[in-house]
């Protein structure tokens, strides 16, 4: 079977096309995306240059904060900004990096004393620094195959294991300072005044925690900024021998000077402690941080790296959270459609300024050779967070004294306020599409029933305007203007006409019948007359009369059979119906009616058991019979039997007749129960009556009046007919008027 | 003293034969073409039958009201109607004009109008001579009585009013009760030249008549649309 797809089905399919609106939402927003990344990297790169602009113009500013590189790195002690808060507790997690090997480690460059070839595997040390608010931070990860603490009594701090600090003040006076504990846990530093002097002057403000650790021990201590001007080295002494007490090595950060370099390393005693130098100290610059305010950005942050990659000030922070909307009722509804499209991502602060880690390195060594970059990178750690995504978006562009380059300007955004954006868009698109789809779905499909409720009346009224009786109804044409209304009135027309010229026909047909009658029977009575007159008319003339009487009398049948059929249906209307046995009328008809009247047709008939009662006007289903007989009759081989077959349905009794013969053609079997369709010869005078094509145009009126069917099967190559009649056995107008 | 006939009949051509085909038959017809001319002579002259076209000009119903007339003149002259429509024979018979017979203007009209008029005549003498009618003209068929001669037809003793032509029906069918009377059959005996249909008609004015009187009526039965049969209990 054909699949029937219904005009409102289809319509609601072509409404499916809706759909693809979140999609072109989605590729515009990744086009404004493109777009607004493409901006921002402009107006960063912008930022940066301003930054870098800025910061030239004031040449003095690289010298005061040692911006030329040092020819040895060793010559400074960076301390980078320290990102987490820091407790003083001998524990190391608070340190960035702390497991990183790479952190700057001391080695044979870093000795500063040794009384012996210096033996990694006795003494080695990993140390880190920064700064974090007013204080400096340093913590020492020593590794010492004898750890060997200050004995109580002693204020000598440098016959056991200690740690020094050489420091420039502000007032530009060389101070060394020392902590060496009498056992693990919280000391103090002490001021060793004059450089050399043994005994110490306890300071308060240098604290340390010293703990012992698997293969050596743990420093970290803490100083004031205030304590230290622009110089400062730090350094670690090794004493193994606690009999002897004499120091061993000294590792330290401050650089050798170039000759004890130069030197065999193991002539020890030739190195003096007064000849190493203090290192610079670079930290995040204040003064250019207070110039960077001054050029305030909101949400982004600005770093200013050296020359050596070190982060040397940073101001601003990359995100600043908006209290996040409260999730309303549409955006709960369609949070699921939402993420499936959209990018999520962090709010979250990476916390602090930049660590140098955070910053894009490769970025940075472009910028340092020159070249202004610019990058995006998901900071580390941030990708796995919820499966949030936190993108940065970095301008770097290099900072240039004169032609030399001595650092970069690095601006730092993240994306996520395009990523609000392109979320927003997304999310607007997809709601307009829900309620694109809602609505124009509805209007679409509201459309589609009444388009189709109005197609389906149109239909209605076509299939409804001939009544089951032949009768034309007309129809109240759709008042719309449009192609339907127009069809509905073309019909409407249509449906007049043809009921004016059907009532033009019925009409005329009636009136021909009363018109011409009183003329026949005025013919009639003149020949009458004229045969009263002549009496004694001889026999070959009186014939004459006979055969015009005859001929008279052929014509008001004809005109009787018109008037019959075109006012059949009210006659329909006056059957009297009682309870009758059809399989004995039929045989009865056959035996009084049929057989006398077609002698020499053989007749066949076929009844059921026991007798089939039957409510209705025994005339008229004599009636139809006598046609459908009359009909094999005119049609049938001769020598072949007409056949009549009676069946009792469950609520129905079928009768068919059928005969052998020429059968009708295909094309004609839908039409030979309508008026004036005949398909006898219309030359042959077979039976000698008047055929007008009415009969089987009444036979079909009376069964339909019946409730009943009558259809035809017949086959030109079979050579055969046959009409079956069902009518139900509960008539419409089952009122028993007789009997 | 020969019968006179008032003959309305606005067809001229048919009117004429008409007359002298019922002059032939040895009546004295006076014919009229309207209804004003035929209600002028009836005030002169009342005629001893009338035959009355029921479309008159362009009266519709012209007969009718002329046979209403005559009717106030004389409550006994038999009235024939001439139909050219079939339909108009259930209004005739409806009406109860006081009509005696009707017959529908075909070409066997000339046929059978003769045999009816001397049938009416024959009941106007038989009504005037007020004679008690003889045994052998009552016939009596279960609760029907049937005066041949008067062609009056009683059921439970009351008066079915009956036309000429629906007295020769019934007639016909009590005649053999139980005897079924095909339609070719009915037609001759009731002088008549019509179609099955038209059979039915009667048949069917004829039974709504009975029912008047009896709602319960049921002695006519139609066998299988072959024909009737009088059914006696």
């Amino acid at each position: 079977m054909r699949l029937r797809a219904s005009l409102r089905l289809k319509l609601a399919l072509v409404s499916l096309l809706l759909l693809f609106i979140p999609i072109i939402g989605v590729q515009i927003s990744e086009q404004i995306k493109r777009d607004l990344l493409r901006s921002q990297e402009e107006t960063l790169l912008f930022s940066a240059r301003a930054v870098a602009t800025v910061l030239a113009s004031q040449p003095k500013l690289f010298i005061k904060e040692r911006f030329h590189p040092p020819e040895d790195s060793s010559e400074v002690l960076y301390l980078p900004p320290l990102t987490s808060p820091m407790r003083l507790n001998g524990q190391l997690d608070d340190w960035p990096d702390v497991d990183d090997e790479d952190s700057p480690s001391m080695g044979k460059g870093h000795i500063l004393f040794s009384s012996e070839a210096w033996d990694p595997k006795s003494f080695s040390l990993r140390h880190m620094t920064g700064v974090r608010g007013d204080y400096i931070y340093a913590a020492f990860i020593v590794d010492d195959d004898k750890v060997v603490y200050r004995r109580d009594g002693d204020r000598r701090l440098d016959r056991s294991d200690h740690v020094e600090l050489r420091i420039e003040d502000k007032k530009g006076r060389q101070r060394l300072y020392r902590i060496s504990p009498r056992h693990p846990g919280w000391v103090n530093g002490y001021l060793i005044p004059g450089g050399r002097s043994s005994r110490g002057i306890r300071e308060p403000r240098l604290q340390a925690v010293w703990e012992l650790r698997r293969g050596g021990y743990v420093v970290e201590l803490r100083l004031p900024r205030e304590m230290v001007g622009t110089k400062l080295a730090f350094a670690v002494g090794d004493v193994d021998d606690e009999k002897k007490r004499t120091v061993k090595y000294v590792l330290g950060t401050n650089r050798q000077r170039k000759s004890n370099k130069d030197k065999n390393i193991n002539d020890v005693k030739k190195v003096k402690r007064a000849d190493a130098e203090i290192s610079w100290i670079i930290s995040p610059s204040e003064t250019i941080e207070s110039i960077l305010k001054t050029l305030d950005r909101p949400n982004s942050r600005v770093s200013i790296v050296d020359a050596n990659q070190r982060v040397r000030a940073t101001y601003g922070e990359l995100v600043s959270t908006p209290p996040p909307d409260a999730p309303s009722l549409r955006r709960q509804l369609l949070a699921p459609i939402y993420k499936l499209f959209t990018t999520s991502f962090s709010n979250a602060n990476p916390e602090g300024p930049a660590a140098l880690s955070t910053l894009d390195l490769d970025g940075v060594r472009q910028a340092l050779a020159g070249e202004p970059a610019l990058t995006r990178y998901i900071p580390v750690g941030e990708g796995e967070k919820d499966k949030k995504r936190l993108e940065v978006m970095a301008a770097i562009v290099p900072l240039k004294n004169g032609d030399t380059t001595v650092g970069a300007v690095v601006v730092e955004q993240t994306t996520n306020s395009i990523l609000a954006l392109q979320n927003k868009v997304i999310e607007e698109s997809i709601t307009l599409a829900v309620l694109l789809f809602g609505g124009a779905g509805l209007a679409l499909i509201f459309f589609a029933f009444r388009l189709s409720s109005r197609i389906r009346r149109v239909g209605r009224d076509a299939a409804g305007a001939i009544t089951s009786s032949g009768q034309i109804r007309s129809i109240v044409p759709l008042r719309s203007g449009d192609e339907l209304g127009d069809l509905s009135r073309t019909l409407a027309d249509m449906l007049e006409q043809l009921r004016s010229q059907s009532n033009f026909r019925e009409r005329m047909a009636d009136n021909l019948e009363h018109e011409m009658r009183t003329p026949l029977a005025g013919i009639s009575a003149s020949l009458q007359n004229l045969a009263g007159e002549l009496k004694s008319l001889p026999e070959t003339k009186s014939r004459y009369i006979t055969m015009a009487l005859t001929d008279i009398k052929r014509l008001e049948a004809l005109l009787a059979q018109i008037r019959d059929a075109t006012s059949l249906q009210e006659m329909l209307s006056l059957d009297q119906r009682e309870v009758f046995e059809l399989d004995i009328a039929i045989e009865m008809w056959l035996e009084h009616s049929w057989k006398p009247a077609f002698s020499g047709v053989d007749f066949i008939y076929h009844r059921p058991e026991g007798e089939v009662p039957f409510n209705g006007d025994p005339q008229r289903i004599h009636q139809v019979l006598d046609k459908l007989v009359e009909n094999a009759v005119s049609f049938h081989n001769n020598d072949s039997p007409i056949e009549l077959e009676l069946q009792r349905g469950p609520s129905s009794v079928i009768i068919i007749v059928g005969n052998q013969g020429p059968g009708i053609p295909r094309e004609m079997q839908g039409q030979i129960f309508n008026s004036m369709v005949s398909k006898r010869d219309p030359g042959g005078k077979k039976t000698g009556g008047a055929h007008l094509g009415l009969g089987l145009y009444i036979v079909r009126t009376i069964v339909e009046s019946y409730g009943g069917t009558i259809t035809v099967d017949s086959s030109e190559e079979l050579s055969y007919t046959r009409f079956r009649v069902e009518l139900p056995l509960q008539g419409k107008k089952g009122v028993l008027k007789n009997g | 003293m020969a019968y006179t006939i008032a003959l309305v009949e606005d067809d001229d051509l048919l009117r004429d034969n008409y007359t002298h085909a019922l002059q032939r038959e040895g009546y004295e017809v006076h014919s009229y073409a309207t209804r004003p001319e035929a209600t002028a002579a009836f005030q002169q002259d009342l005629p001893d039958l009338a035959v009355l076209d029921v479309m008159l000009e362009n009266e519709m119903e012209g007969g009718f009201t002329l046979c209403s007339q005559l009717r106030q003149l004389s409550p006994t002259i038999p009235i024939i109607f001439l139909t050219a429509r079939d339909s108009d024979l259930d209004r005739v018979s409806g009406l109860r004009l006081g009509a005696w017979d009707y017959l529908s203007k075909n070409t066997t009209t000339l046929d059978f109008l003769p045999v009816r008029i001397s049938a009416l005549f024959k009941i106007v003498e038989s009504l005037a001579a007020n004679a008690q009618p003889a045994a052998e003209e009552v016939f009596t068929v279960g609760e029907l009585t049937l005066y041949h001669e008067q062609k009056r037809v009683f059921w439970q003793e009351t008066l079915i009013d009956l036309t000429l032509t629906e007295f020769w029906l019934v007639h016909a069918l009590v005649e053999h009760p139980g005897h079924v009377k095909s339609h070719d059959q009915l037609m001759a005996a009731a002088q008549l030249v019509v179609t099955s249909n038209a059979i039915t008609a009667h048949i069917r004015r004829i039974r709504d008549k009975f029912r008047e009187i009896d709602p319960d009526f049921n002695s006519i039965r139609t066998e299988y649309g072959l024909g009737y049969r009088w059914r006696t209990n």
